[in-house]
């Protein structure tokens, strides 16, 4: 009798542990994401300014930003980021983890070359490369005049500085990501390569036949996260170009911003921020649907 | 003994809230009604201060140069003065000044006071105290310039005190002109026109002294020079006038000097600072202002450097700017801000602070400053000030709408250079703008 009972207490105690284990996460979640998406809601049906009182002007921020033709450009350009990094960035720290994952001389080294930027702000990402590839006061040009070559125009040139700022990001995310690919190599149980091997399979075979179906979860895992990531992408480009050349740099969060807080229209940019995390989550799960939820096919 | 534990915990959560409360404030101390007796000069304050509560204060600040030390150093002789008042200068990117106090104040958690310029009166006055409620607002408005009313004043309120004015004027690679073998106008009498003046600046640059033309710092306030010269406008008592033939000769003419290479387009285009480009000695002119000099004074070593003359369109004209210290409202510490900032504003004060950064003075009293350096330079620059057109000070008179236009201008003159935009186009989307602030604040019949 009294085991039973005991055993009823730990059965009740196995089903609160979940929940008392997330509670933090949870109201984490609820103070800094869900509260505040709640005001955005709200906000984003006013004319905030940012101080005084609310008044409510139902849809018309809704209404005016579906023609606001400069938004659209920002999130077009966003999507074009978006697009040419995410492969980039993906293949990249593949690459570099499929070759650190083997035991190799100085190993530990390059992981950590490799992954020291990703420790690195995005701020000073951009001040970085603003210094490397800046117009006039960039080493690079400086080092083009200085053998007589003409200087290329890295920010002023909206193709240039799109190629700038894709190179910045690749360059700082891809060590985070190695780690992700390397830690999902590891899981990978080798009596499948041993396998392969006495089937006489090529390293190349084993690569597209073994490594990469087994890392599909791996890989959904990491192309979510930088996709979301790339989405939000704000103090990388404010730094190296300001959004610049005339808005060809200029994503959709640094718009949301700048009429927030130089136009001091916050109810409207809230109305912006309510729609891009809409276009997120249904990008987002478009992607958990078309990838069967990073599932390893059977 | 249970109720003995429970009380402690009331207890305890009641002094955290307490001191919560405490150090979330823009301020921590005394009410205001324990200074209520008090004058509002910060002598009066001074004599009542002894047996006063301890009060801590914040001062959001900038700086541009030395502006900072030299505060700094007024702080310390108040808090000397006022030995229950710390003031804690906090300083911060200009970029972020507004950003950060809207939402200081969006959140109940004013600073005690802020440095500010005249965008940040025009959006954030209402959160601003009324120096009116605390000071003879008319006296003190007879201390300053009639032509900084734009600086403070946010209709009847008088939302801050002016510390400096400043004048967008021309400063020179003095090294590069004389190494090219072209002279700069000495005097009002042989002004460039600004057809000359590209032809000079041209000389300038293929004599190979520097690499860059110029440089101006952005497309709104500082370009707002050329365009007033050009006798163009932003706005008059019809409405938007940035579609007029006088204004649209100054955009083009603006767009010429960057098509043609001799303005620096990245410095518009994507950030970069000219105020490093032309410290490298690679530019021959800076379109810029009174804060600069301090900053280049200190800063270049390598070549000289001058204040010319701005060239002449139809007329001449300056912009004037300046910065001001204002105190907000809910801060519990209102009093005591007010005091601080009568006290650091008044004429000694302020001639100090003028005189060590190298600033014009607002004040009337602190008119004939003498400088320790670079007086020359600031000659040129009061007589850039003074040849002011009227139309700067029309657009400058209607509170917030210069946030408006310059925010337009700094969004489509980019697009103008990269060719997205034309002039016309540009000017057209400014002037709707520009008709419906003055349509809804009453500006027109």
């Amino acid at each position: 009798m009294k085991k039973a009972k005991r055993s009823s207490i730990a059965s009740t105690e196995m089903k609160i542990f979940p929940y008392v284990m997330i509670a933090p996460n949870l109201l984490i979640f609820l103070i800094f994401i869900a509260v505040p998406a709640v005001f955005g809601l709200v906000y984003s049906l006013t004319d905030w300014g940012g101080i005084g009182e609310l008044n409510f002007i139902g849809f018309a921020n809704y209404a005016e930003l579906f023609t606001d033709r400069r938004f659209w450009i920002s999130m077009r350009q966003t999507f074009l980021y978006a697009i040419i990094s995410l492969p980039l960035i993906m293949v990249v720290s593949l690459l570099l983890a499929t070759l650190l994952v083997k035991s190799i001389h100085g190993r530990g080294f390059f992981r950590a070359v490799f992954y020291w930027p990703s420790m690195i702000s995005y701020i000073v990402v951009g001040l970085l490369f603003q210094f490397i590839f800046g117009d006039s006061t960039g080493i690079i040009n400086y080092l083009l005049s200085t053998m007589g070559l003409p200087e290329v125009t890295w920010f002023t040139n909206s193709i240039t500085a799109m190629a700038v700022v894709v190179l910045a990001t690749v360059w700082s995310r891809t060590g985070f990501y190695m780690v992700t690919f390397i830690s999902g190599l590891q899981s990978i149980d080798d009596t499948y390569y041993e396998a392969a091997e006495v089937d006489g399979a090529s390293p190349m075979r084993k690569f597209f036949s073994i490594t990469l179906p087994l890392l599909k979860p791996t890989m959904f895992l990491v192309m979510i996260l930088s996709f979301i990531d790339l989405f939000k992408q704000y103090g990388l480009v404010i730094t190296m170009t300001n959004g610049g050349p005339a808005g060809a740099t200029k994503f959709a969060v640094q718009y949301i911003y700048e009429e927030a807080f130089q136009k001091f229209r916050l109810g409207y940019a809230s109305a912006l921020s309510m729609v891009t995390m809409l276009i997120l989550a249904i990008l987002t799960l478009l992607q958990f649907k078309l990838n069967n939820g990073g599932a390893i096919d059977d | 003994m249970k109720r003995t534990t429970t009380s402690r915990r009331v207890l305890a959560l009641g002094l955290s809230a307490a001191l919560a409360a405490a150090l979330l404030g823009g301020c921590g101390g005394s009410p205001a009604e324990e200074n209520a007796a008090a004058e509002n000069s910060g002598d009066a304050t001074a004599e009542t201060s002894s047996n006063a509560e301890p009060v801590e204060m914040d001062l959001i600040w900038w700086t541009d140069g030395n502006e900072t030390a030299v505060m700094q150093s007024l702080i310390d002789e108040y808090e000397a003065l006022h030995p229950n008042i710390t003031i804690n200068l906090q300083e911060i990117a200009f970029e972020d000044l507004t950003t950060k106090l809207q939402m200081s104040i969006a959140g109940g958690e004013s600073p005690a006071m802020s440095r500010c310029v005249e965008t940040t009166i025009s959006q954030l006055s209402d959160a601003m105290v009324d120096f009116n409620d605390y000071v003879d607002g008319e006296a003190l408005k007879e201390e300053y310039l009639d032509s900084v009313d734009y600086l403070y004043l946010a209709g009847d309120q008088i939302a801050a005190i002016p510390t400096e004015v400043t004048a967008n004027g021309m400063i020179y690679n003095k090294t590069a002109f004389e190494a090219a073998g072209v002279e700069v106008p000495t005097g009002e009498d042989d002004i460039w026109t600004w057809d000359e003046f590209k032809q000079a600046l041209q000389k300038v640059v293929d004599s190979g002294a520097v690499k860059y033309g110029m440089v101006i710092d952005n497309p709104s306030h500082r370009w707002a020079t050329i365009l007033y010269e050009f006798g163009g406008s932003l706005a008059n008592e019809q409405g938007g006038n940035l579609s007029s033939p006088e204004s649209l000769n100054a955009i083009n003419y603006t767009k010429e000097l960057f098509d043609e290479g001799l303005a620096v387009s990245s410095i518009w285009l994507s950030g970069e600072d000219p105020n490093n480009l032309f410290r490298s000695g690679e530019v021959a002119v800076h379109i810029a202002g009174t804060w600069m000099v301090q900053n280049y004074d200190e800063n270049i070593q390598d070549f000289e450097w001058g204040v010319t003359y701005m060239p002449i369109g139809t007329t001449r004209s300056s912009v004037p700017g300046g910065k001001s210290i204002t105190a907000f409202k809910g801060t519990g510490c209102e009093q005591e801000a007010v005091d601080f900032i009568t006290w650091v504003t008044a004429q000694e004060q302020n001639a100090r602070y003028c005189q060590e950064c190298l600033f014009v003075s607002p004040r009337v009293d602190n008119a004939n400053i003498e400088y320790p350096v670079r007086s020359e330079e600031f000659a040129v620059f009061a007589n850039e000030l003074a040849n002011t057109t009227p139309a700067a000070s029309f657009d400058l008179s209607m509170p917030g709408y210069t946030t408006i236009a310059y925010t337009a201008l700094q969004d489509l003159w980019p697009e103008v250079l990269a060719g997205k935009l034309t002039p016309e186009e540009m000017a057209a989307e400014i002037d709707a703008q520009t008709n419906e602030y003055m349509q809804e604040n009453g500006y027109l019949n």
